[in-house]
């Protein structure tokens, strides 16, 4: 699990506007941040450019957090968001979720279960669901709030993203159990 | 127990959410279901691979990559320019379309000619 740990004071300040201060947010968030995108993309260039897509648009967007409210779940939302809408982008652009010239015997690529790209073939909405489950081990409650839904939505979500990975990679899981 | 019950509470079951009576029936069923079973062993199979996924450190150039980024406008320069340009042409269309609709009474004319200066001295200076 990496839920990171905020900073409140730099985070108050940088919300005014305090360039330094952000800097420490982002430091505070880099690597829960790009262990989600990494988890999104698969691929490690990928990764840094949705990282940075990510922590740009939370500091866009830093000035609509309402401080009275917990931090991490309002920034799961800006991350969700921002990654649904990245996976989106690229899959209208490529056709594939992954590109495929990258796909073959690229060095940072994981171990070859398929695994990686059945998960990158899934809806985004499921792909973020998943992530943030086992990235994070959060709950259906606190992912159905971070993505803006209803707490079935993620249920379904997530048992259909389990069925059709199941079914895709049916030797490979049997060779892990 | 049927099938169909048992794949409401598949997702509870897996990630072990559930009370102990129910995982007790849940697991019954199981012992005696094998296309059931199977289809938990494959869900926990998934869920294991996901849940076993190292954690990756960033680069740590990662940072002053993130902090540049937010110095360029919303959008990159050429959407800025875009915006300026627009922004421009707002301008001088508003301008252009407020002097349309001055009335042509309202912009001043001299109420009498100039005097037409007397050039007779000099033309007699030159000898025309």
């Amino acid at each position: 699990m990496v839920t990171p740990e905020i900073p409140i004071e730099a985070l108050r300040r940088a919300r005014l506007g305090d360039r330094a201060a952000f800097r420490v947010v982002v430091e505070a968030l880099l690597k829960f941040t790009y262990n989600l995108a990494y988890r999104m993309s698969h691929h490690a260039a990928d990764a840094e450019d949705l990282t940075q897509e990510i922590l740009m648009r939370l500091f866009q967007n830093l000035e609509r957090y309402d401080p009275t409210q917990p931090f991490l779940p309002w920034f799961r939302t800006v991350a969700a968001n921002c990654t649904i809408n990245w996976r989106s982008r690229r899959s209208n652009r490529r056709g594939t979720s992954l590109d495929p010239a990258r796909a073959p015997g690229v060095e940072d690529r994981e171990p070859d279960t398929g695994l990686p790209q059945a998960i990158a073939d899934l809806p985004p909405e499921y792909q973020v669901c998943l992530t943030l489950k086992y990235l994070e081990d959060l709950g259906v409650q606190e992912i159905a709030e971070a993505m803006k839904v209803p707490v079935g939505t993620v249920k379904t979500w997530l048992f259909r993203a389990r069925e059709i990975l199941k079914d895709r990679l049916k030797p490979p899981v049997e060779r892990i159990l | 127990m049927t099938c169909d019950e048992w794949r409401a509470f598949l997702q509870d079951y897996v990630d072990g959410g559930l009370s102990e009576p129910a995982k007790v029936m849940i697991d019954r069923h199981l012992s005696e279901c094998a296309p059931c079973f199977d289809d938990a062993r494959a869900h926990r199979g998934v869920q294991n691979w996901l849940s076993s996924r190292p954690e990756l450190e960033p680069p740590a150039s990662l940072v002053d990559r993130v902090m540049e980024s937010t110095r360029r406008p919303v959008g990159g320069w050429r959407r800025e320019l875009i915006r300026i340009a627009a922004a421009a042409m707002f301008v001088a269309g508003l301008a252009a379309g407020t002097l349309a609709f001055v009335p042509l009474e309202r912009i001043e004319k001299p109420s009498v000619g100039l005097p037409k200066p007397d050039v007779g001295p000099l033309l007699r200076i030159a000898g025309w």
